[in-house]
């Protein structure tokens, strides 16, 4: 399986990790971001930014900066 | 005889959004209490309800996504949860239980009586989903009810099942070593909460201070045990294993979901890079154009009522300067405070409009890039627009944003955010000095505003760097109920006018000292802008009466207007009004203002045109006589950027201490005259 930052995912994944913790980690936790769950991309903003997906059936507006430090794998591993 | 009546408090908590505060109004009608959390000026919405022998005191606590706070919001519900209550009411988003049971599975943690409420029914129902509300009673062996909020489906089993009393327990399984370190924990704590606590402390999220050293100290060795291992993740993915295994079983799936639901639909178009943008250009001068056509004729209407509290004031025959004080000290101050009431409760309807219906995180989505640009949180941009119609509710609306120096930074900007009360002196001024380019100079101070906003952000930005996670929910669409919407804007608006109205009223009142002592020819507020003339001399402004007026307009911005009126034109003698001619002009203005409201409604979607024809009559002649076109142009500048208001002021002194409040000051009145000083020498050589 071939793991991406969720900021370069298109499609859907799977996450499994984060590479910021403290704070920063606990509050995508608590939105749904948090390892195990599935995520879909589902629309950027005009300049990229923020990245909305799909989590749970939950829908979430990240910043694509804050997705950096978001590792998700690609399931059918493309 | 009065029997003993037993009183309640019951905490209602769940995620943002998922129908808390309509399920208080639908309990308790119009027993509503506002007011502030202790420390804060975030709301506090109580209410009471009186159910069989018991006073049931409702308390709204704000939407968290965890029980470990993330901002200020969150903090309160935390602190509430650890203090003294009767029974947890945990609100749940139906059609989003997974996420929502996460915090559930906390609350079962906390060791208090507790009743789930499974809200929003109908949203899950209609996606295909089947409820099984006894799953999760078994599961917690606490009532579970099901309601929809909005239409009242169910609200009257929740006082029924508070009267349970039942405590949860704990449904979530953790690894073993995990398990048998928190019952380590647990045996030192001797709260309810304690089963909580414990985890919290093991996975080393949470650094409480006042909490026995004898307990950090055992929790430090026992998370020396687990060393390379992260509690943390292992705890909350227990959490989530354990709510999506429960969600599993409470919703059943009945029928295939739609592949598109309206949410979807609707998105593709408000979310689009071109049409959401365009849409919410109009959706944003539409907001506006329902403040103040609608609240214009009730401001009139404060002005007509004060004028007449003043006429029947004049007719006593009082000694002058007591009738002077009576009516430019206290009515004038009253009805100052009054007049916002009108564009508050109209700004407050349209804002709660659109968080509540999911609009205003899509806004929030559109212009997060440029928010990004201006190193400031996504979030921020509803402050800031807020700022446009009134500063006030624009600094209290940053409650919302993550952490304190986001907060700041968000309050110290939206001063310079051109509200509608600097319009009028704006439209005035370019209606006078530009009437071939009127509209042109307004949308320049706009642009001013927001550019000296954009750069104060930027600079800042480069001292308190921001390390949070940047994400919101984007919530389903939902059609707000009416009466929630009603209820809230008036709530806000009241805790305004309490809040703030002695501080806007104690202005009025020194403002009238200023004018009237030691007197009325020769008072302080010339001798003060006298003596300032020299500094404002560097913007062409050498007139002391154009200075003058700027202290007033401290309280309000429109009332430079007014004030500079009355320095060069002199004012008016108050006329007295007779008892019956006064009943006759209320009842008269009332139904004028009526009518003004209807007219307003019709008119909002037209598009605004700035009346820039006038010349500014009398005043405008004579201002012309005193400033050039560079200097009114610099003056103009000058009324955008110098401190808003005391209003604004207050707000922020609240928020954030005096400190800060008094920081701000300083930085807007320097920015102000750096800025036009800048506007006014290339006016010199462009005009
Ligand atoms: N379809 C449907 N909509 C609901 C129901 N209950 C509430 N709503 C809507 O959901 C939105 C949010 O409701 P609120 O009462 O503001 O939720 P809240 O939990 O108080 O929100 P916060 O104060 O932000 O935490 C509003 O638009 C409500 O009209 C329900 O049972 N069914």
């Amino acid at each position: 399986m071939k793991a991406v930052k969720l900021s370069e995912l298109k499609g859907e994944g799977v996450i499994t990790g984060f590479t910021k913790n403290g704070d920063f980690r606990r509050r995508l936790i608590s939105i749904g971001i948090y390892p195990g769950a599935k995520v879909r991309v589902i629309r950027r903003g005009l300049m990229g930014t923020p990245i909305e997906i799909c989590v749970g059936n939950t829908r979430v507006a990240i910043r694509e900066e804050s997705a950096r430090y978001v590792i998700v794998s690609l399931e059918n591993g493309d | 005889m009065a029997t003993e009546r037993k009183t309640l408090k019951v905490v209602f908590v769940g995620n943002p959004n998922t129908g808390k505060s309509t399920l208080i109004n639908a309990l308790a009608g119009s027993d509503l209490k506002i007011s502030n959390w202790a420390g804060t000026t975030v709301e506090k919405v109580s209410a009471l309800l009186r159910y069989r022998g018991y006073d049931v005191e409702l308390v709204d606590l704000p939407g968290t996504y965890d029980i470990l706070p993330n901002n200020l919001e969150e903090e309160i519900t935390f602190k509430e949860l650890l203090s003294e209550y009767d029974v947890i009411v945990n609100v749940i988003d139906t059609g989003h239980l997974e996420r929502n049971l996460h915090v559930t599975l906390e609350l079962a943690e906390m060791g208090r009586p507790m009743v789930v409420v499974l809200n929003m029914v109908d949203e899950a129902e209609s996606r295909g989903y089947e409820v099984h509300p006894e799953v999760l009673e078994e599961v917690l062996g606490v009532p579970v009810i099901t309601t929809v909020a909005t239409k009242g489906i169910g609200v009257w089993e929740i006082p029924k099942a508070i009267l349970k009393f039942a405590v949860p327990r704990p449904a979530v399984v953790y690894p073993e070593d995990i398990e048998r370190a928190a019952r380590e924990i647990e045996r030192l704590i001797k709260r309810p909460e304690k089963r909580w606590m414990s985890l919290a402390l093991l996975s080393g999220e949470w650094s409480p201070t006042d909490i026995p050293k004898e307990i950090l100290n055992s929790v430090k060795d026992l998370r020396e045990r687990f060393k390379g291992r992260d509690l943390f993740l292992e705890i909350e993915s227990a959490r989530f294993e354990s709510a999506r295994d429960i969600a599993q079983r409470v919703l059943r799936r009945r029928k295939e979901e739609a592949s598109l639901d309206i949410t979807d639909r609707v998105d593709r178009f408000v979310l689009h890079p071109v049409w959401g943008n365009v849409f919410f250009a109009l959706l944003t001068l539409l907001v506006f154009r329902f403040t103040f056509l609608l609240s214009a004729p009730w401001v009139d209407y404060i002005g007509l009522v004060q004028e007449v509290l003043g006429g029947w004031v004049a007719s006593l025959g009082l000694n002058p300067l007591l009738t002077s004080f009576l009516v430019e000290g206290v009515i004038n101050g009253v009805g100052t405070v009054l007049s916002f009431a009108p564009v508050l409760f109209l700004l407050y309807l349209a804002i709660s409009f659109l968080e509540m219906s999911g609009l205003l995180a899509r806004a929030a989505f559109q212009l997060d890039a440029l928010m990004r640009f201006a190193g400031l949180p996504g979030k921020a941009f509803v402050p800031l627009i807020l700022g446009f119609g009134c500063n006030v509710p624009a600094v209290y609306s940053t409650r919302s944003l993550e952490n304190f120096s986001e907060r700041l930074k968000t309050a110290l900007v939206i001063p310079f955010m051109n509200c509608s009360a600097r319009l009028t002196v704006h439209v005035l001024f370019a209606a006078v000095f530009f009437p071939n380019v009127a509209p042109y100079m307004v949308m320049a101070m706009y642009f001013i505003g927001v550019l000296v906003a954009m750069l104060t952000a930027l600079a800042m930005g480069r001292v308190v760097k921001s390390e949070n996670a940047a994400v919101f929910e984007l919530p389903p669409y939902r059609i707000p109920k009416a009466s929630v919407i009603l209820r809230q804007a008036y709530n806000r608006t009241m805790g305004f006018v309490e809040g703030a109205g002695g501080v806007i009223l104690l202005a009025v009142v020194l403002v009238w000292l200023m004018v009237n002592f030691p007197s009325p020819e020769d008072n302080f507020l010339k001798l003060l802008s006298n003596w300032a003339v020299g500094v404002f001399s560097l913007i062409g402004i050498n007139d002391w009466r154009l200075i003058s007026s700027l202290i007033p307009g401290f309280i309000a911005k429109e009332v430079v207007i007014g004030s500079l009126a009355v320095s060069y034109l002199g004012g008016e003698p108050f006329q007295a009004v007779g008892l019956w001619e006064g009943l006759r002009a209320l009842a008269e203005g009332f139904a004028s203002a009526l009518l003004g409201t209807l007219k307003g409604l019709i008119g909002m979607f037209w598009l605004p045109s700035l009346d820039l024809s006038a010349s500014g009559g009398k005043l405008g002649e004579v201002l012309r006589g005193v400033l050039t076109p560079a200097s009114a142009f610099a003056y103009m500048v000058f009324i955008l950027l110098y401190t808003p208001c005391v209003a604004t002021v207050s707000a922020i002194r609240q928020e954030f201490g005096n400190r800060w409040a008094a920081l701000s000051i300083a930085y807007q009145i320097t920015v102000a005259f750096a800025v036009s000083w800048l506007a006014y020498r290339l006016a010199v050589l462009v005009f």
